[in-house]
């Protein structure tokens, strides 16, 4: 099982991107895909220590902008993504540490840290934005996140689980939320059966406000998630069939998961020691994904 | 799409699942009947659809009973089943009424070990088979299936068949199996000598 370098390269790149994305001064490029501010952070907290001045300019930010994170979403969010919960807690303590939000995980311990600053203010119309942009006009909530569903797929209708399943929120959320932008004249709401699906508003005013909008819609919290299991994942001592099999029984776990991720799965058709090659290559695929 | 087990294979999955076991930290002792065995001795050729345990071989070098297979040895197995395309139960409990109603004497000095990493699979002598065989084929008669081939690929002598008969007998006394018996001797040309006696 090779590649772990690799991938964990790849993911960092990826951190940085959006970071730089986000105003934070990095060199690089900046990312084209939507970026999940909650995501974000705790993928950071997790892997960004390895690469310190991603870590440093992260700090930054959230202690400027960190009003922007929604921290129960941030809760979720992490949940979600796996991997050593006290990375987040440190994390949003050294934000609390340099001025910025306490964030309920921090559980209301605080680091020192003092900022940099080195972060600017960067254009919120940038299509990548969008989520933060929202939130600056409509509110660090529930609301903000279900316009950046709808308008970044404006001719689709939802019903209200599928909204609470892609914006990490609770139903009653969203319902609630939904019921005040569509009295705002922001969503349209259908009735099919039962149920009820949501879609962005049809008026051209909204959408022409919003502007262009990052294509494809990336699941930034799924696909971390699978990146951190694979990072965290061990085969064990033993021989390459032994390492093939704890591998295909891991693999299986998180199908449902790479799937959600819109990632590419490892060739599940190859037997035996075979599928140790198959999750190597795998491992490669699933690193070019996720770098920038 | 599973797959069944030819010799090959059964011997790589049985060297998977011991090493899984090992690396697990796990060990088991389990004794095989049915075509998994006879593949393992070389009598036969033809792929089998799983392995058919009869029970743990205990401390003492008998056969325990075995209500179900424990946890962590049928997650390997299924996890091995996963790897290898593989139905999760294709090593799973066989015939529990062997034990109940007896096994050939001598049997447990008739089995024979084979050791992988973390699993011993004990494998049932060729008399012990044949006498298994023997039963399953006059319980199907006139039916002439795998049963009645794989007895003849044991090849054993008049003196094995006599003796594996009086031992069926023990499992079924009824006139009707007698009958059965007689017929399945009769097709591998052997005289069935407790039938002039009856």
């Amino acid at each position: 099982m090779r590649d772990a370098d690799s991938l964990r390269d790849a993911l960092l790149d990826r951190l940085a991107t959006q970071w730089v994305t986000l105003g934070v001064a990095l060199v690089g490029p900046a990312d084209d895909t939507l970026v999940d501010l909650e995501a974000l952070v705790a993928a950071t907290a997790l892997f960004g220590r390895d690469e310190p001045r991603v870590y440093e300019g992260a700090l930054d930010w959230c202690a400027r902008n960190g009003a922007a994170v929604n921290g129960a979403r941030l809760k979720a969010v992490a949940g979600e993504i796996g991997g050593d919960p006290s990375a987040l807690v440190d994390f949003a303590a050294l934000v609390a540490g340099a001025g910025g939000p306490r964030w309920p995980v921090a559980a209301g311990r605080t680091l020192p840290h003092t900022s940099r600053g080195k972060v600017r203010e960067p254009d919120l119309r940038a299509p990548a934005l969008l989520a933060w942009r929202l939130r600056s006009a409509f509110g660090v909530a529930a609301r903000a996140d279900i316009l950046v569903v709808l308008a970044t797929t404006p001719h689709q209708a939802y019903p209200l689980a599928d909204l609470a399943r892609l914006t990490r929120s609770t139903k009653r959320n969203v319902t609630l939320a939904v019921r005040s932008l569509a009295m705002a004249g922001l969503v349209e709401v259908d009735r099919a059966g039962n149920e009820q699906r949501v879609r962005l508003t049809r008026h051209p005013g909204f959408r022409d406000w919003v502007g262009r909008t990052p294509a494809p819609l990336v699941d930034w919290t799924a696909r971390f998630a699978v990146v951190v299991a694979v990072l965290g994942f061990d085969p064990g001592l033993g021989s390459p069939v032994v390492r093939a099999i704890e591998a295909r029984v891991f693999v299986e776990r998180l199908l449902p998961g790479i799937s959600q991720a819109d990632l590419p799965a490892p060739d599940t058709a190859a037997l035996g020691a075979a599928f140790g090659v198959a999750f190597d290559a795998w491992r490669g695929e699933l690193g070019a994904a996720i770098r920038p | 799409m599973t797959h069944p087990l030819a010799r090959g294979g059964l011997d790589d999955v049985l060297a998977a699942l011991g090493g899984v076991l090992e690396a697990r930290g796990l060990h088991y002792e389990l004794v095989l009947v049915g075509g998994a065995s006879l593949l393992l001795r070389g009598v036969i050729l033809r792929p089998t659809r799983g392995v058919d345990v009869l029970g743990a071989r205990d401390a003492s070098g008998g056969v325990a009973p075995l209500e179900e297979l424990p946890e962590p040895l049928a997650r390997a197995v299924a996890d091995v089943g996963l790897a290898f395309g593989l139905a999760p139960d294709w090593l799973n409990l066989g015939p529990a009424n062997l034990l109940d109603l007896g096994l050939p004497p001598g049997f447990e000095g008739r089995l024979e070990a084979r050791r992988t990493g973390g699993l011993v699979a004990w494998v049932a002598g060729r008399f012990d088979l044949a006498c298994f065989k023997l039963y399953a084929a006059a319980d199907r008669w006139p039916a002439r299936d795998r049963h009645l081939d794989d007895l003849a690929a044991l090849a054993p002598t008049p003196d094995e068949l006599h003796a594996a008969a009086r031992w069926t007998r023990t499992h079924d006394p009824s006139p009707a199996f007698a009958e059965n018996l007689h017929a399945v001797l009769g097709a591998l040309g052997v005289e069935d000598p407790d039938a002039r006696r009856r």
